[in-house]
């Protein structure tokens, strides 16, 4: 681009006073005499509208890009518009300039636009003697700019680089200037091996010390905006030279200009190369100047200036905007040859990319735009060569890559602190220290009744018996909390609670969701997830296990069984629809489940495109879809009487062989109906042998033989192609592509592509996101919020971590400890933050510290457990089929198949909430009034609603009553005395007594319902159950 | 991150949600409401346009005539098999068609009634969906997604702009016809929006809300005392915690208590005059008439100040006969969905209210036979047909259109992400701004697609 110096014009008017400050008559033309400047505004780039002409009501603009500037003027009153704009026009035609318009405009106010090559001029008066002057000088688009810099880089190794300036005798950029360096950054940011000097030069004017100084300050804040936007600070580095590599002479000012400025220099390694001569520097007239000067370039061998010269200008101005290492749209980067040659999501073809180029077929790149036969004969011309290109063109990986998450687990230090007498623990050390530092105190021990409640709860989600506080409160050893938590850790509940925290992650349902929404067999993987928790089977070998147990050698039954986790997806099995469409979302739930549950990875992201934020790419996430693409499961219509396989049959032999035997006899006779069908033409109701069929297939599925079996994971021998799902449409296949895992985390050491590899790569120690993600989740549970508090998304867009110390601490903790969830348990329930009281304080009020515990409300399940428990009728049976406590009438009024409700009776009436049969469609009212999770996708967390609705079936749902009836019954066996009787109760549902204002106010209701010919003592346990602190874990 | 959102974030994540918070929660509107309510009547199974609204006479003219190969390329059907065994004929309407209103809408023999209403509607032609199968098509229809745990379009509305309603949840669902629709609650789900912008079921038989009724053994009075006994233990408790959830826990107990004494008025239909009784076919208790008195207690409801009204009508999903079965559900359905809309009318109320009737799918000008003697309609999702009366449309005027055959929209297409877009344009909202961040992503109603149907607008 040639340089743009216009002289200024005739100078109309003489300089006024008291402008507005840092405002200065344009170049182009000064002003009116006696007219002050209100304001202006310049920008070294942008779009201006000029006036190019008016019809009727309408001006016709015409916007202009390039420096703007924009002054305001005001006038001595009795200063005519006309007047104004008529000297303008005078000067603008004495100065060449060619007349665009000159007139009123619509709202008849007085202009002249002119223009004189690619300087623009509008001048516009506005009412009362003010006017004001718009000035374009047009420039190309930015864009274009930038790639003539890289060009220029590429053949001469240096470029100019103009409009960046400083202020006068100081370091501070001028705003204006940030167009420009917007540009340098991203150039810098699209050619990351460049490691570059920034340099500050001054003119001969002052002394040789301040103006090393200043050249130095300069070219630290050039820096210092540059690594502001984004640019490692690892590639820069900067030094001030003052005047001592002078370009020109100190004489007249515009050699001075020439002086002062600021360099860039290309750097290898960390020799510097000095910058070439600047002696064919264009004029130049800013204060401070940039030039990119980069040495050190590639051998300059016949291909690799081809490279430079001819194609990379092309790539670089019209692909990799969209296909580059940083940006693979559709998979593609055309920025590496090995990139070019993989291909993208269409597939490894160099011929996709030049027909595409051509715009042959159907994609016609670049959108919108059409290279010349010229450029394409450029790009043919090197694809013939075999697309030589510098290797070492791009070195970094996809931005995000530098990711905290990302980086290995450090296993940090322990923090010193000062009031060492409160820690119990490490993980204290930790949290004090960070208290310390913001001067917050740790809130006071909680009480033994609350300590006990709020464990029992959280270890078991069961509140303790009144025996257990009494003994506890009892307890005067030193280690009775100890004693506490083994005696919770060691109790069959445990294994049900924290296996139900698993539940939700694994999106456990009774019914296989959708429109038929059938029950489904699938509880004795429940099952497995409670006994591998009671037994503490280390995390590792619970994730193998559930991810590829059937692919460990000589699998065991319960290993098998344990890969029901996969299988809890949701499955489709109604008329008429395309079965491999449900497969392929199940594989695709499968992907997001890893994800989320593991990894703390928004992979569902990755599944159109790549992922906006995180460094997963669309082939990476078809990468991981395809460990889970070969499963037995039905993939079409005439698979379908073998809905939900594969499953394993745990049944004696004989029990198998009957199951058998039913199944082929219903195989052969739906076989004599579709042949029977196909010959026959009458009506079907009449013909004998049809009606015969139908009432033989009637009783055998009436009398389906009993055998136990439950849904598993099962390989197919030969594994299914899997491919990248263009735009996520599992019918538009792209390139093929093989099980691999994301190229930013540490590689799978097995390589075969089975699940058990992809399994031993996310339990790898080497692996950072697993245990992070995992110690966070059991965190959160015991606090209420996450160490992250976005336990899901551990990518960019996540939340920080408030304690990372602790975090990492904690994840190389539970490696080290085998990654046994007991030990993690005990860590966290014995240190002193967790056992500190909940109670509100002004200090650290969101409790953002750790400063305090913070009360929950209890988990749907737990609120019934917990009303069991008060109500003595709870049945500790762990495990066993799903069971049907009562439900409002009523509930399967909504769904598509009607379902019965058969009301469990027995032990069964009154087991913990975790075993009531769920049905994806129509959930157990009283589970999903409390925010259990509807089991359509992985859930991590938990909402905590309050809402009228909860009241409602805590006060009125058949099962409350109930639990109130045998609650006051409790109460009433204690003697006849009202004051013992709400003692007993209190200590029964909450383990304390009552105060003594709660007492009175109980006992005045006792007596409204007796004076009111009430039974008072149902009523009274009624509330007792429905208080916020019978909800709420302490 | 904006602070205000973050603390709004955090809050929405671990409490304090509540319907009443919700009501007191500002409405975050992001332009000119055009209404306050939507009564969404959601015919499930794929009412068939070609017998109702879409007339054809073209394709009359090739009944029985095989459907030509280039129609069919590359589309997919529900029922591949029966559709691949044997090409499908082409199946003209044996209804008769009568135009009727200003703008020359077109009505079956089998929907007289609306038909008189023409004047108030909007009618769209050549609506296109994603999914050829009822339960993912429903929950596209309803939550933007084929997969169920997004949050449903009830739930983003209410979550947007909280509810009118003191006593009433702000979603409410009503179900009529022989069975519930497929996906059952997944289709009115908060998904992972708080559960408190869940749609609440009200029941047509029994309590109208769960657990409305108090135990058989408690009285009124009692139930107040033991209202006011919380209140009171609930506020020491807070002096001892400090825990400003329990002042919501408080409110919400209330709450309860005044949804247990409006609930039963909401329901009593004793003081509704006979001629409005008559109108909609209205008669408490007897289920053939289930449509007709859920259409007028989503008037009541609305009257009261509820969001957004749901009712699902089954059965529409017509593959082997176009004839008694359609009828039925047609009578069902016509004499109440006509008198909802006048109703409104004559009570000032349409202005405010929007009325959208549809289902998740049309049907094939295709023939599909399944039994000898008898002809019905697979499932259709190219071009089906909705209508929408209310506040800030076009009334009277029909929009989109099909091609001769009624196989394909002509014209700017519409799809049901567009139709999301719209019923959230006429309520304030802009779809692409009401987004919820769920594991690391801002979700919305519309996903990533979805424009407003600006021609339909007023």
């Amino acid at each position: 681009m040639a340089p743009i110096v216009i002289a200024p014009l005739l100078l109309v008017f003489a300089q006024a006073a008291e402008d507005a400050a840092g405002c200065r008559d344009s170049a182009l033309l000064t002003r009116k005499t006696g007219c002050l400047i209100e304001s202006c505004s310049r920008k070294d780039f942008d779009a201006a509208s000029m006036l190019t002409g008016r019809t009727n009501g309408n001006e016709t603009l015409k916007d202009i890009e390039g420096k703007t500037e924009e002054i305001f003027y005001l006038c001595p009153s009795g200063t005519s518009g006309l007047e104004i704009v008529r000297n303008i026009a005078g000067a603008l035609k004495s100065a060449g300039f060619q007349m665009i318009f000159e007139g009123k405009d619509v709202d008849k106010e007085h202009a002249v636009t002119g223009r004189k090559g690619s300087a623009w001029l509008m001048a516009r008066t506005n009412s009362e003697g003010r006017y004001h002057l718009t000035t374009v000088i047009e420039q190309a688009m930015r864009q274009e700019l930038a790639a003539q810099w890289e060009a220029a880089i590429g053949t001469s190794g240096r470029a100019v680089i103009k409009g960046i300036e400083c202020e006068i005798a100081s370091a501070r950029i001028r705003p204006e200037s940030e167009a420009v360096l917007q540009r340098v950054a991203q150039m810098l940011a699209s050619n990351p091996s460049w490691r570059m000097r920034v340099e500050g030069h001054t003119d001969g004017t002052g002394s040789r010390a301040a103006n090393g100084k200043l050249s130095a300050a300069r070219a630290a804040s050039v820096m210092a905006w540059l690594i502001g936007h984004g640019i490692a600070s690892s590639r820069l580095t900067h030094e001030g030279f003052g005047d001592t590599r002078p370009l020109a002479a100190n004489t007249t000012e515009a050699g001075r200009a020439h002086k002062r400025r600021v360099e860039f220099a290309r750097m290898e390694s960390t020799r510097f190369h000095n910058t070439r001569k600047f002696d064919k520097m264009s004029v130049v007239d800013r204060i401070c100047l940039i030039f990119v000067a980069v040495t050190g370039l590639m051998a300059q061998s016949p291909d690799a200036q081809f490279f430079e010269v001819q194609v990379r200008p092309i790539l670089r101005a019209n692909c990799w905007g969209c296909h580059s290492e940083a940006n693979t749209t559709s998979g593609l980067s055309l920025q590496t040859r090995e990139s070019i040659l993989r291909g993208g999501n269409r597939g490894p073809s160099v011929d996709i990319i030049l027909n595409a180029a051509r715009h042959v077929g159907d994609l016609k790149m670049p959108p919108n735009k059409k290279l010349t036969s010229e450029q394409v004969a450029v790009i043919e011309k090197w694809a013939a060569a075999g697309l030589p290109m510098p290797e070492n063109l791009v070195k970094s990986k996809r931005p995000g890559a530098s990711h905290w998450a990302f980086q290995p687990v450090v296993r940090p230090g322990l923090p010193t602190v000062s009031n060492a007498g409160w820690v119990r623990n490490d993980i204290d050390r930790f949290i004090l220290a960070k208290m310390e530092a913001s001067h917050v105190a740790p809130s006071a021990e909680a009480d033994r009744i609350t300590l006990l409640r709020r464990l029992s709860l959280d270890l078991t989600g069961l509140p303790p018996t009144v025996e257990e506080f009494k003994q506890f409160v009892a307890d005067k050893s030193t280690d009775a909390y100890q004693k506490q938590v083994e005696r919770l850790l060691a109790s069959k509940h445990y294994g049900e609670r924290w296996g139900r925290h698993w539940l939700d992650i694994a999106r456990y349902a009774d019914s296989d969701g959708y429109t038929i929404d059938a029950p489904r067999d699938i509880w004795m993987y429940r099952d497995w997830v409670i006994e591998a928790t009671n037994q503490d089977k280390p995390f590792n070998e619970f994730v193998i296990e559930q991810m590829a147990g059937d692919q460990l050698p000589n699998p065991t039954v319960p290993q098998l069984v344990a890969t029901g986790f996969h299988r809890n997806t949701t499955s489709n099995y109604e008329g008429g629809i395309d079965f491999e469409q449900y497969r392929v979302e199940a594989v695709a739930d499968r992907v997001a489940t890893t994800g989320a549950a593991f990894l703390g990875l928004t992979l569902g992201c990755a599944r159109c495109h790549d992922h906006k934020y995180d460094p997963v790419s669309q082939r990476e996430y078809y990468q991981l879809f395809a460990y889970f693409n070969n499963t037995d499961e039905v993939d079409k219509e005439a698979e379908r009487k073998f809905f939900n396989k594969p499953f394993l049959e745990i049944g004696s032999e004989s029990e198998k062989a009957e199951f058998a035997e039913w199944q082929q006899k219903i195989i052969n006779a739906e076989e004599r109906m579709r042949k029977r069908l196909e010959t026959y033409s009458g009506d079907p109701t009449k013909d004998e042998t049809l009606v015969g069929i139908e009432k033989e297939l009637a009783t055998l599925r009436r009398n389906k033989p009993k055998l136990p079996r439950t849904m598993i994971m099962k390989d197919l021998a030969e594994r299914r192609p899997a491919y990248i799902h263009l735009g996520g449409d599992f019918m538009r296949k792209g390139a093929a592509v093989e099980p691999g895992v994301p190229g930013f985390l540490p590689q799978a050491g097995n390589s075969s592509g089975t699940r058990l590899a992809l399994a031993q790569w996310l339990v790898d120690p080497k692996n950072p996101l697993t245990p992070r993600v995992t110690v966070n989740r059991v965190w959160q549970k015991y606090f209420g919020r996450g160490i992250v508090d976005s336990e899901s998304d551990f990518g960019t867009q996540g939340d920080k971590p408030t304690h990372p110390e602790l975090l990492d601490w904690l994840a190389s903790e539970f490696i080290a400890k085998g990654w046994s969830q007991k030990a993690l348990h005990r860590l966290i329930v014995t240190s002193a933050t967790y056992r500190q009281a909940s109670t509100a304080r002004t200090a650290d009020p969101e409790n953002k510290l750790f400063s305090r515990q913070n009360r929950l409300r209890l988990d749907a399940e737990v609120i019934r457990d917990a009303s069991l428990v008060a109500s003595g009728l709870f049945a500790p049976k762990v495990g066993g089929p799903s069971v049907y406590p009562p439900q409002p009438a009523g509930v399967y009024q909504v769904t598509q198949v009607r379902r019965e409700w058969k009301t469990s009776t027995g032990e069964d009436r009154y087991r913990r909430g975790m075993y009531t049969f769920f049905q994806r469609s129509a959930p157990h009212p009283s589970l999903i009034v409390f925010d259990a999770p509807d089991s359509s996708v992985s859930c991590t967390r938990r909402n905590r609603s309050n809402t009228p609705l909860q009241a409602l079936t805590q006060l009125n749902d058949e099962a409350s009553a109930e639990f109130a009836q045998a609650l006051a019954k409790r109460m009433t066996s204690v003697g006849e005395s009202d004051s013992a009787r709400l003692t007993a109760g209190y200590e029964i549902a909450l383990g304390r007594a009552p105060r003594a204002d709660e007492k009175d106010r109980f006992l005045r209701f006792v007596r409204v319902q007796r004076d009111s010919q009430q039974e008072p003592w149902v009523a009274v346990a009624r509330v007792l159950i429905n208080l916020d602190e019978f909800l709420t874990r302490p | 991150m904006n602070p205000l959102l973050q603390t709004r974030r955090h809050f929405f994540r671990n409490s304090s949600l509540s319907l009443a918070a919700s009501y007191l929660q500002a409405a975050t509107r992001h332009h000119e409401a055009k209404i306050d309510h939507v009564i969404y009547l959601f015919q499930a199974g794929g009412p068939s346009q070609l017998e109702l609204f879409d007339y054809k006479p073209e394709l009359t003219k090739y009944d029985a005539k095989t459907a030509p190969a280039e129609l069919l390329k590359g589309k997919r059907f529900a029922f591949m098999d029966t559709f691949s065994k044997e090409p499908p004929k082409m199946l003209g309407t044996r209804r008769q068609f009568k135009q009727s209103g200003n703008g020359g809408m077109h009505f079956s023999d089998l929907i007289p009634n609306i038909a008189t209403v023409a004047d108030e509607l909007t009618m769209f032609h050549g609506v296109s969906t994603d999914n050829f199968n009822h339960g993912p098509a429903k929950l596209f229809m309803n939550t933007g997604s084929v997969r169920a745990g997004r949050p449903s379009i009830g739930s983003w509305v209410t979550y947007g702009l909280g509810s009118e309603s003191k006593d009433l949840p702000g979603f409410v669902v009503l179900q009529s016809g022989p069975r519930g629709p497929r996906s059952g609650a997944q289709l009115w789900s908060s998904g992972f929006l708080p559960t408190s912008y869940q749609g609440v079921p009200f029941r047509s038989t029994g309590d109208p809300i769960l657990n409305l009724s108090t135990p058989k053994h408690v009285t009124p009075d009692q139930q107040r005392q033991t209202i006011e006994l919380l209140r009171d233990l609930n506020a020491i408790e807070k002096t001892h915690t400090g825990d400003t959830e329990i002042d919501t826990r408080i409110a919400q107990y209330e709450m309860a208590f005044r949804m247990q004494t409006s609930g039963p008025e909401l329901i009593d239909f004793g003081k509704e005059t006979p001629e409005t009784m008559a109108m909609y076919g209205a008669k408490p208790g007897a289920p053939e008439h289930a449509f007709a008195n859920n259409c007028l207690l989503a008037r009541r409801l609305v009257e009261r100040g509820v969001r957004f009204v749901q009712l699902y009508h089954t059965d529409w999903d017509h593959h082997d006969d176009l004839t008694k079965p359609l009828e039925q559900v047609t009578r069902e359905v016509d004499q109440a969905t006509a008198a909802l809309i006048k109703d409104l009318k004559q009570r000032g109320l349409l202005d405010r209210t929007l009325v959208i009737w549809g289902g998740e799918f049309g049907r094939t000008p295709m023939g599909e036979v399944r039994e000898k003697g008898k002809i019905g309609r697979n499932h259709h999702i190219d071009a089906y047909s909705i209508f929408m009366a209310g506040g800030g449309l076009k009334k009277g005027t029909i929009v989109g259109g099909t091609d001769e055959l009624g196989f394909s929209p002509t014209g700017q297409p519409m799809h049901v992400h567009d139709i999301q877009a719209t019923l959230l344009h006429l309520l304030g909202i802009d779809h692409k701004k009401l987004t919820f961040r769920y594991q690391g992503r801002d979700f919305r109603l519309t996903d990533v697609a979805g424009e407003v149907i600006h021609r339909a607008l007023s």
